[in-house]
């Protein structure tokens, strides 16, 4: 006869999450980039200020894009620009780097689920984009009026937008196996989307054929979202952007849970 | 040959990178028909972003490829050999110009497909472009000397390097900028490259040309026998 349960019971059930292990893959992650913090979060917050600068220079501050000033116009675009690409950088470089340096061990072999995995490095990245689109908008704020329409599609969008590109770094960092492919991902598809999708000026400016592409673009909706949610204006639907983020936020946290788990380009 | 390893990340980047931007700013003016001068607006960016990439790529190539050999400490097998400080240097900075020139042209060539370009003086152009691949091929010397950490690299390539070609009339004409922002511009010798540079393609410039290469000529002067000095003395290279 087997002994009776109660003797085998385990003072927690194995399937609770494990908060504590969350917690420290998570600040271990933020810590990673506070470390550096003059490359990951100065470096992009003065390239975005001189990014405004110079566009600002360049146009003449009286130019109106819709009702729009074009400052009033410019701020949400650079400021989800940052938000994309420091959320796409941290995960995939991180990820990327404990590859290499083969201690990606460490963090795999401690008893966290594949889905605590996936929250704690989406997450860490996500921080890193928005205390960089903070510290832009902060900064920002100081020397351009920045009000503010709609707080929650605000956070909507960015928080969203974060997660998502988290996310799409994290693909990437577990599909790379040199640095290399990181930033060939990075230069050749992070970068050329997140400046074309109406950060610098509005779609209707693209020809015809790349004008009808960008409504498939999902870039463009969180970048139209943010600037609702800061100016009132919109240029595409707001239903689909929210679908849309929704659904490719999803779609992506399935894909990284599904690599984790099964270990692709993970464990050898 | 270092470089030629790498070429997705050293050639094509920067060229998909100044093709990027000239596609925003000629999207962002479009409809208004803003020209610069007797110049179209592309026809006055095309050599600012052809500079740009050329001195981001010759700093580049110079700073990390010394840094690196720092870090992996394989810096003795270069300065071992029978070597003048004065040939090190050369070398050094030959290699870096090489890379800046490259992808200088490079990128020129990328944008005759979407901009038609008028060369007002050749000897000008090439003139302009090979100073500024030497002297931030220098000034990447030095600061892969100075750093300790690829770190210091990235920094004084963020925070100076970046500011410094972003706000010297690579995208606008000084003359937009408000009088005293214009006259600090002009102390800039990043604003000489950039607009001598110009000026040998549009024939037309902001700044005094003989000032301009009176400075830069002074500032590649300076700079070598810096760099030839830290070599010589081991400074931060030899323990």
């Amino acid at each position: 006869m087997s002994p009776p349960i109660t003797e085998l019971k385990i003072t927690k059930p194995i399937s609770s999450t494990n908060w504590r292990g969350l917690w420290t893959l998570y600040s271990r992650e933020v810590r990673r980039f506070i470390k550096i913090i003059g490359q990951t979060l100065l470096a992009p917050i003065i390239t975005t200020i001189l990014f405004l600068i110079v566009f600002v220079v360049a146009f003449g501050k009286d130019r109106q894009i819709g009702e729009l000033s074009y400052t009033e116009f410019l701020v949400p675009g650079l400021m989800m620009m940052t938000i994309l690409q420091n959320a796409f950088a941290n995960t995939s470089t991180s990820i990327i780097s404990q590859k290499l340096n083969e201690n990606i061990i460490d963090t795999l072999m401690p008893p966290l689920s594949p889905l605590e995995l996936v929250v704690g490095f989406v997450m860490g990245g996500a921080t890193r984009g928005l205390v960089v689109a903070i510290g832009v908008g902060f900064g920002l704020s100081l020397v351009i009026p920045i009000s503010i329409n709609s707080i929650s599609m605000v956070i909507f969008h960015a928080v969203g937008a974060a997660s998502m590109m988290g996310a799409l770094g994290m693909i990437t960092g577990i599909w790379a196996e040199k640095f290399d492919h990181v930033s060939t991902v990075t230069n050749f598809i992070i970068l050329p989307l997140s400046f074309l999708s109406g950060t610098f000026f509005p779609i209707t400016r693209f020809p015809e054929l790349l004008h009808n592409i960008s409504y498939y673009n999902p870039f463009f909706y969180m970048i139209d979202g943010l600037r609702y949610g800061f100016s009132g204006q919109s240029f595409g639907s707001l239903f689909t952007g929210i679908i849309y983020v929704l659904s490719i936020n999803f779609a992506l946290w399935v894909i990284c849970y599904w690599l984790v788990k099964s270990g692709y380009k993970l464990k050898a | 040959m270092r470089f030629f390893k790498i070429s997705s990340q050293t050639f094509i980047a920067p060229v998909i990178t100044a093709l990027l931007f000239l596609a925003i700013f000629k999207l962002a003016f479009s409809g208004d028909g803003r020209s610069m001068g007797s110049v179209s607006f592309a026809e006055f960016l095309v050599p600012g972003l052809t500079l740009m990439a050329l001195m981001t790529a010759a700093f580049a190539n110079a700073s990390f490829s010394l840094m690196f050999e720092k870090i992996v400490e394989t810096i003795v097998d270069t300065l071992m050999p029978p070597m003048t400080p004065n040939e090190l240097v050369i070398g050094y900075v030959l290699s870096s110009t090489t890379r800046g020139l490259l992808v200088g042209s490079a990128v020129l060539l990328a944008m005759t497909f979407f901009v038609n370009l008028n060369i007002h003086s050749w000897p000008l152009v090439i003139f302009y472009a090979i100073s500024a691949s030497i002297l931030m091929s220098l000034l990447g010397l030095i600061t892969a000397i100075w750093a300790e950490k690829i770190d210091h690299v990235a920094s004084i390539n963020n925070f100076v390097i970046l500011p410094l070609t972003f706000l010297s009339g690579t995208f606008y004409s000084t003359q937009f900028l408000p009088e005293t922002f214009a006259k600090i511009a002009h102390f800039n010798p990043f604003f000489y490259l950039i607009d001598g540079f110009r000026y040998g393609f549009i024939g037309a410039h902001d700044g005094n040309l003989k000032i301009g290469m009176l400075i830069l000529i002074l500032l590649m002067l300076m700079f070598w026998l810096l760099c030839v000095k830290l070599f010589s003395s081991g400074y931060k290279l030899r323990s």
